[in-house]
């Protein structure tokens, strides 16, 4: 009689134990690792209809990035734009892809492109020494006017 | 049953203890957000672009930013591209903050993270953007105290300090004090600290706020010192030029000290005695306004006397270097026959003229003539113009200015609609270059509207409709190649006759000195004598030269002119309906705001070269349309830094038998500012990457622990970037005031450091 009673009393304790740990303790880094790998696999998973290619040259004071856009869908894109930024790897945890500069001023709108259509790019970047310091850069399709901002695709620029 | 129930118990507390700290468990993505729109099948491996938004030292940023970038190097760049972009702070870009406006408009939060823009999210406290999931934010969060501790207080005077702090669950806080002196008490509600002192010297205080279980403390110690000086006079502000001006300070002392008088801001000229009687003979160059700030001390707090003297004459002016540059003295100004010089700080004037109009000539050995044509004097007031007055291009070339005429628009015409008209600018052999503009400000339009290597002009059409109604300027700017300079103003009266809505008065004005060190040149004199000679070098067609004369396109200046290397960037919110902004100034010690440009987008650049380190300077901008102009914005100031210069120390340049993990070492000339932000690096002789690089705050030295070195090799390094920050608006995160010692990002041949980049070689394998 005594045992029965202490059992249901046991089973009660544990699932308040349950609520007060959940309800009061921080997540832990591993939850937000999950989290935000998890959107990257989202995004991953959704392929690309934007294949983008690009050959970088540099002097000591100027560097030139350029490359083809091209639409490997079946149906036309519209309202995009190609854009990029540079960075660079500060070396330290916590902030280390800073960027240095968004090409807002140069960005190329692209009305349309139709199905395995190409456009050439190129953005030339003055008084900047790519290789000696160490400069790194990405450029990207954007729908901006789009409701979800997407990035149609990306590639790195070392 | 009984096993039942314990088998229950013992799974339930399994997941409790090993699962039970994390939140709930964030959803998986729906269909939706892993398909986009649902549109054709797509093709081709797709690259994520993760945009981190963030802030410098926010605590969530210092929890995501680790986990984000472990996740990135995990998946590779050719899967993942992560990007870290400061929504404030010292690392923000307008181009930055756009992006983030572009994302999250009005309030924001950070961390922000877009993945391929919104079409994934996730934001700590942001509930909205695309759509993306929140994990649940962390419970009974400790509470911050958020504001700065008021550190000096004046004996018998009540202290006061208002304790601000936060609690990101909303928790009700109570303030207590740990260690406090006799007397002093804490609202444990509000948090207001009062008390008044009977003792001078130094008092520790602990502030302690808690939410009830957990806590935050302030420490800080209160310095207690006697009361501050008064002044008891009234200045005299008008004088006579050459006649001797005189005011005595009269101040007390609460306490009895004994007084001192310094001059801080003067004309030139002026003193001031142990007993603070001011003497002062004004000169012609002294016409117009001059500031005057007087200190009075007891050696422990001081108290400051501004005021403006006014001299009255006919003309005053003020010769400046170029358009950025500094003061010119000593060269002569002819105006009707009679001549004068220009003193230290480049003013001249002149007494008395007939009302008509004059050409003013500037001349001096080694400098370019600079000519004022057609300057109005009239109604007895006193005429202010500034020439620029370039060093000559070749010693040898002639100095004759050239000489405007224009056709279409006269002095005095009221002008509507949009207008045309001619400019012919003549002179003895060539001419460089022409700027037109209206509301012309030399630091402003030196650089824009030019029209290299012609000698005769149609005027753009000009829209008189994106000009207020009222008194406006056209100015027209000539140089021949050897930098001999002609001006011609003409005073117009805008009248289009209309009516509408002002624009709303402009926000958020952010006014930030920026002091250049020696090793930079990215705006100065030097960077734009640079781009225009590099402009003639990679197009010689742009400027035709005269058979025997050339440029040296070597002399490429590197850095600043040693007396140009200040300037103010001034932001404020972009205002509907605007066509342009007035910005408007004054010195500390000055009691009017004088109009100091015009420009038709959010920002400004003030080069004046009476800018000058350590003297506070205050702004106002308002915003204009064809309608009129708004109200002007509340005062916002600055006060530069000095520069900021730095040495390398060790190892040395040549230094060998250098440790693997050498100790890099740095000396400022002068610290300055609140902060010290250093990016140093190391790079092997020859090769193309950094063997290692880092940043460090508010250290002059570390010991390397990147990439191994190699033994007997020979290493570069360097301190790439160097910025000094003084103290933010408080109201927002950004610099009232920055100075910077380097910028190789920004200059070829740029350097951090006054005498590197240093040169070593490592230890061989058996030292």
């Amino acid at each position: 009689m005594k045992t029965n009673k202490l059992i249901p009393l046991l089973l009660v304790l544990s699932l308040l134990i349950s609520c007060l740990l959940v309800s009061f303790a921080a997540p832990r880094d591993t939850d937000y690792q999950a989290t935000l790998k998890a959107k990257i696999d989202s995004e991953l998973a959704k392929g690309a209809k934007i294949v983008i290619t690009a050959t970088r040259s540099s002097t000591s004071t100027s560097t030139t990035i350029s490359g083809t856009v091209t639409n490997v869908s079946s149906s036309t894109l519209t309202d995009l734009v190609i854009n990029g930024m540079t960075l660079k790897n500060r070396g330290e945890m916590g902030f280390n892809y800073s960027v240095l500069d968004v090409f807002n001023e140069d960005k190329i709108s692209i009305n349309s492109l139709a199905p395995d259509a190409s456009l050439n790019y190129t953005f030339t970047l003055e008084n900047i020494n790519w290789v000696g310091n160490v400069i790194h850069g990405v450029i990207f399709v954007q729908a901006p006017n789009s409701t979800d901002k997407e990035v149609l695709q990306a590639i790195y620029v070392n | 049953m009984k096993k039942l129930f314990l088998l229950l118990f013992i799974i339930i507390l399994s997941l409790s203890l090993f699962n039970g700290c994390s939140p709930a468990s964030p959803p998986a993505p729906t269909p939706s957000e892993s398909e986009g729109e649902g549109e054709e099948e797509p093709t081709g491996d797709r690259v994520v672009l993760v945009e981190l938004f963030n802030t410098e030292g926010c605590a969530a940023s210092k929890v995501i930013n680790p986990i984000m970038e472990d996740l990135a190097q995990q998946y590779g760049t050719d899967k993942v591209i992560l990007l870290e972009e400061a929504g404030w702070g010292k690392y923000t870009t307008s181009e930055v903050q756009e992006r983030f406006d572009c994302y999250v408009p009005g309030s924001k939060h950070t961390p922000f993270i877009a993945f391929n823009g919104l079409s994934q999210t996730f934001s700590e406290g942001v509930s909205s953007g695309g759509g993306g999931s929140v994990p649940a934010p962390p419970a009974n969060r400790a509470p911050t105290i958020t504001s700065t501790a008021v550190t000096t207080t004046t004996l018998e005077v009540e202290y006061t300090y208002d304790v601000d702090a936060t609690d990101p669950d909303g928790d009700i806080l109570t303030y207590s004090l740990t260690t406090k002196p006799i007397d002093m008490t804490i609202n444990s509600s509000s948090g207001l600290i009062t008390w008044t002192p009977t003792a001078k010297g130094d008092f520790d205080v602990v502030i302690e706020v808690s939410d009830g279980s957990l806590t935050d403390t302030q420490s800080f110690t209160i310095s207690v010192v006697d009361q501050p000086p008064v002044v008891t006079s009234t200045p005299i502000t008008t004088a006579t030029v050459g006649v001797e001006y005189s005011y005595d300070v009269d101040a007390t002392d609460p306490d009895g000290d004994d007084l001192y008088y310094y001059l801080i801001v003067s004309p030139t000229g002026m003193a001031i005695d142990g007993e603070g009687s001011i003497s002062w003979t004004p000169t012609a160059a002294h016409i117009s306004d001059n500031a005057v700030v007087v200190e009075v001390s007891d050696l422990e707090l001081s108290v400051t006397q501004s005021f403006t003297i006014t001299i009255p004459g006919s003309l005053s002016g003020t010769v400046i270097s170029d358009a950025s540059g500094s003061a010119v003295e000593g060269s002569t100004v002819t105006v009707d026959g009679t001549t004068t010089t220009t003193d230290a700080q480049g003013r001249f004037g002149v007494a008395s003229l007939s009302d008509g109009t004059y050409d003013i000539i500037v001349t001096q050995s080694g400098r370019a003539t600079s000519k004022v044509q057609d300057v109005q004097i009239a109604d007895g007031q006193t005429t202010i113009v500034s020439l620029v007055q370039k060093e000559v291009n070749v010693p040898e070339w002639e100095t004759d200015p050239p000489t405007i005429s224009v056709t279409g628009i006269a002095e005095g015409d009221e002008l509507s609609g949009t207008v045309s008209g001619s400019v012919t600018v003549t002179d003895a052999l060539d001419i460089k270059y022409i700027f037109i503009g209206a509301c012309y400000i030399p630091t402003q339009l030196e650089y824009d509207f030019a029209y290299y290597g012609k000698s005769n002009i149609t005027l753009p059409s000009l829209d008189t409709t994106l000009f207020p109604n009222g008194d406006s300027q056209i100015t027209v700017v000539a140089y021949d190649m050897n930098y001999n300079r002609s001006q011609l103003t003409l005073n117009v009266t805008i009248n289009n006759e209309n009516s509408g809505d002002v624009p709303a008065m402009p926000t958020d004005l952010w006014p930030c000195s920026v002091t250049l060190g020696e090793g930079v040149g990215f705006f100065s004199t030097g960077r734009n004598e640079l781009f225009d000679r590099i402009g003639i070098k990679e197009n010689p067609d742009i400027i035709n030269l005269p058979e025997g004369r050339s440029i040296d396109l070597n002399a490429v200046i590197n850095v600043a002119d040693p007396d140009s290397n200040l300037f103010v960037e001034i932001d404020w919110s972009d205002v509907g309906g605007a066509t342009g902004y007035k910005i408007y100034r004054k010195f500390e010690g000055e009691t009017v705001y004088r109009l100091i440009g015009s420009t038709q987008i959010s920002e400004f650049c003030d080069a004046d070269p009476q800018l000058s380190v350590g003297r506070k300077t205050y702004y106002q901008v308002s915003a204009f349309n064809a309608f009129g102009k708004s109200e002007k914005t509340p005062a916002e100031w600055t006060t530069p830094l000095p520069k900021f210069n730095l040495n390398l120390v060790s190892p040395t340049d040549g230094a060998s038998g250098v440790s693997l993990t050498p100790a890099l070492q740095w000396q400022p000339v002068e610290v300055v500012g609140k902060y010290q932000h250093y990016d140093w690096y190391i790079i092997g002789k020859n090769d193309s990457y950094y063997t290692g690089y880092g940043t460090v705050e508010n250290e002059t030295s570390i010991v390397y622990d990147d990439e191994p070195l190699q033994y007997l090799k020979v290493y570069e390094w360097n301190i790439d970037n160097a910025i000094a920050f003084d103290d933010d608006y408080g109201t927002f995160i950004e610099f009232r005031a920055i100075s910077i010692a380097g910028e190789m990002t920004s200059l070829p041949n740029g350097t951090g450091s006054l005498n590197g980049a240093f040169e070593f070689t490592t230890q061989s394998e058996s030292e």
